[in-house]
């Protein structure tokens, strides 16, 4: 069963089409990204299904049950805020045990004064006691429970945000950039600890974030956002090896893929100063190609092995200990930045240091084909490489 | 050496007379300024309790002498205090006072939140009435307000005393201005936890709006403690008489007891010089938090 679905969706504010027309799956207890630059409309998407924002037209539907019209309480959703969100005035443990103090008491019993008679309070406020402590140690800030948030550090408060989505045990946790106030370092200790509570609580996660790599390291599968419409829905390396489009290309990765200019002949395909002949291509309309930074290589001036060859002109080479990254162009290509990986282990680096002329070396099978629109074009004999390099 | 004396505040009247040292002209020409200032509103004050000591004629002497020829003082505070019920006086003007800033809260508050946080359609149009409703004088409103009030007979009653208040348009304006700093991703999480909107405002919004209610508070009381024209126009009997129109009780078209006058006078402002000098910090918030005086 389907843990949420979203049924062509729209939304849109005053003249701004932010949604357009949107449908997406997530399997029960599936942990899925929302990815895309500011403004693509996954924060818009996100509180649709919190039900915080109402869809113009579509439908949300949570554990098969359509929520169109339920209020966020009544959807039994969880949700942890970029600024954490929590309550300034109430202790640490008081934030944690509200979602269960406003599901479980009435409204009379909630009131100030009449909660300190109520036999309903009384009765269930130990048994909250209790759940709070459970969800503070789990998360290791059991000894914070008496402070207030403004004596908490950024990390104490993000878990703080935690506990309170986890407390009420909710079918749906929805994150929006929850890392993103965090220092680097912290970052990706937090990072680590969300993954492991999806694994341990197996619940359905829908995590948004600008961040691609939180995505690509947390997520079974990236739902990647572009102007209110669903680019690519896969899981991280197949969003990383094979694209549908430009966009999902240049957004996934790190450092950027390289997008170069190309030219088809009847049989050829040529890419700067090189033609590589003798191609049974099918791919007439392809006007452009991705290559990762990795896929190729440096080589040797008498290397003959790979199918095209390029004189490379490197403007800026920075060392990152276990690689160095390049910026610099292709000979033919002087207008489209061309930058490359060379790693310290298959001993390019030796290549680097040594030779005053560099070249760079790839294959037609290290190629992503894109059409003038953007759009991927598949050659089954390089698909079929790309899906065995990817595995 | 003086530098070291000016530098470190020293105790006492001393201290308040090495303070006042001008360090510069434009300091010293800033200082005389100020005390012109303070003493153009302080003499009102001076006046008016040198006048609750004399007899009604000696107020009226061309010159003005602090201390009265015929001390009336004793006789003008014992005529105030008790040969009228001036604690009447005082308990009306507290429930008016408190009633009134009851009311305004209730009402204020939600329609402030609604203005602040929620989204609606013609919410601008809203608050751009209740803006253009500060300009309003009540002057302007008082003569249908009155006749309505004679119409269901409740003239000379606490009600009508209150009605013309029960909403403050400058307490909209002042928590809606407020309430909009609010985090709106705490109003997200506490609707995803299931709070209602009355609870948010109740737990959430209140709690943090104490310095905005408690300045309002004092400004409305205070407002209010001093009113003389409404009190003046629905009041008919003696024992619904707030203390500020009880002071009129001295004056008629044949003789005005001006020394009973102002003693009354300084006996009414006494509390609210008193709950100035412990909230003063609070009153000036409440007129600098908008910069609008109501």
């Amino acid at each position: 069963m389907a843990g949420l679905e979203l049924r062509n969706i729209r939304k849109s504010f005053g003249s701004t089409d932010v949604l357009k027309g949107l449908s997406l799956e997530i399997a029960d207890g599936e942990f899925l990204s929302l990815v895309g630059e500011s403004g693509c409309g996954k924060s818009t998407l996100l509180r649709i299904i919190s039900g915080l924002e109402a869809p113009d037209s579509g439908e949300v539907l949570i554990a098969g049950e359509v929520v169109n019209t339920a209020s966020p309480k009544d959807r039994n959703i969880s949700m942890v805020f970029q600024d954490y969100a929590l309550y300034p005035h109430m202790s640490v443990a008081q934030n944690i045990a509200m979602p269960l103090i406003m599901a479980r008491l009435p409204l009379h019993a909630r009131l100030p004064l009449v909660n300190l008679v109520s036999p309903r309070a009384r009765s269930i406020k130990p048994v909250i006691a209790s759940e709070v402590e459970a969800v503070a140690r789990q998360l290791r800030i059991e000894h914070l429970l008496n402070r207030r948030p403004a004596e908490l550090s950024g990390g104490q408060r993000q878990r703080v945000a935690l506990g309170r989505a986890l407390v009420r045990h909710p079918k749906l946790f929805l994150m929006d950039e929850p890392l993103s106030n965090l220092d680097a370092k912290l970052r990706v200790e937090v990072r680590k600890e969300i993954t492991e509570l999806h694994q341990s609580t197996g619940y359905t996660f829908v995590y948004v974030t600008h961040d691609q790599t939180e995505a690509m390291t947390m997520s079974h599968r990236v739902a990647l956002l572009q102007k209110g419409e669903l680019l690519q829905l896969a899981t991280p390396s197949t969003l990383y090896a094979d694209p549908n489009s430009v966009s999902v290309a240049r957004f996934i990765g790190s450092p950027e893929i390289n997008i170069l200019p190309v030219s088809v002949g009847a049989e050829d395909l040529r890419v700067g100063t090189v033609v590589h002949p003798g191609l049974a291509f099918n791919l007439s309309s392809c006007v452009q190609i991705g290559l990762r930074p990795e896929a190729a290589r440096l080589v040797g001036s008498q290397d003959v092995s790979t199918d095209f060859k390029l004189a490379y002109n490197r403007h800026l080479s920075e060392d990152l200990g276990h690689e160095v990254l390049l910026h610099g162009t292709l000979a033919g290509v002087q207008d489209t930045p061309f930058r490359l990986r060379v790693s310290q282990a298959i001993g390019q680096r030796a290549v680097l240091d040594t030779q005053e002329e560099l070249f760079v070396g790839f294959d037609c099978s290290d190629l992503l084909y894109f059409d003038a629109q953007g759009e991927r074009l598949r050659d089954a004999r390089f698909s079929m490489a790309m899906r065995e390099a990817a595995q | 050496m003086s530098d070291i004396a000016l530098s470190q505040p020293q105790p006492g009247f001393l201290g308040f007379l090495v303070s006042l040292k001008p360090r510069s002209l434009a300091d010293a020409i800033g200082t005389c300024l100020l005390f012109l200032g303070a003493w153009l509103v302080l003499f009102p004050f001076v006046w008016m309790l040198s006048a609750s000591l004399k007899p009604a004629n000696e107020v009226y002497d061309s010159e003005f002498s602090f201390w009265p020829e015929t001390f009336m003082g004793g006789v003008n505070y014992y005529g105030v205090l008790f040969e009228q019920p001036y604690l009447t006086f005082l308990a009306n003007s507290f429930i008016v006072c408190i009633g009134i800033l009851i009311v305004q809260l209730i009402t204020a508050v939600p329609v402030a939140y609604a203005l602040a946080k929620l989204k609606f359609k013609g919410k601008s149009i809203l608050f751009g009435f209740v803006v253009a409703s500060l300009t309003i004088p009540i002057n302007v409103t008082s003569i249908p307000i009155y006749l309505g009030l004679v119409e269901f007979g409740l003239l000379d009653t606490y009600f009508s005393l209150m009605f013309p208040f029960f909403v403050s348009v400058f307490a909209i304006f002042l928590f809606r201005q407020f309430f909009r700093d609010y985090p709106d991703s705490i109003i997200d999480a506490a609707r995803v936890d299931g709070f209602s909107e009355i609870e948010i405002i109740l737990r959430l919004i209140l709690p943090a709006a104490v310095p905005a209610l408690a300045a309002f508070s004092v400004f409305s009381v205070v407002a209010h403690w001093n009113d003389l024209y409404w009190p003046l126009i629905v009041v008919q009997s003696q024992n619904k008489m707030t203390a500020a129109l009880s002071m009129l009780q001295y004056q008629s078209d044949f003789d005005n007891d001006y020394g009973r006058t102002f003693a009354s006078a300084t006996v009414v402002t006494l509390p609210m010089v008193i709950i100035f000098l412990f909230a003063r910090r609070l009153f000036i918030r409440s007129i600098t938090m908008t910069g609008v005086k109501g």
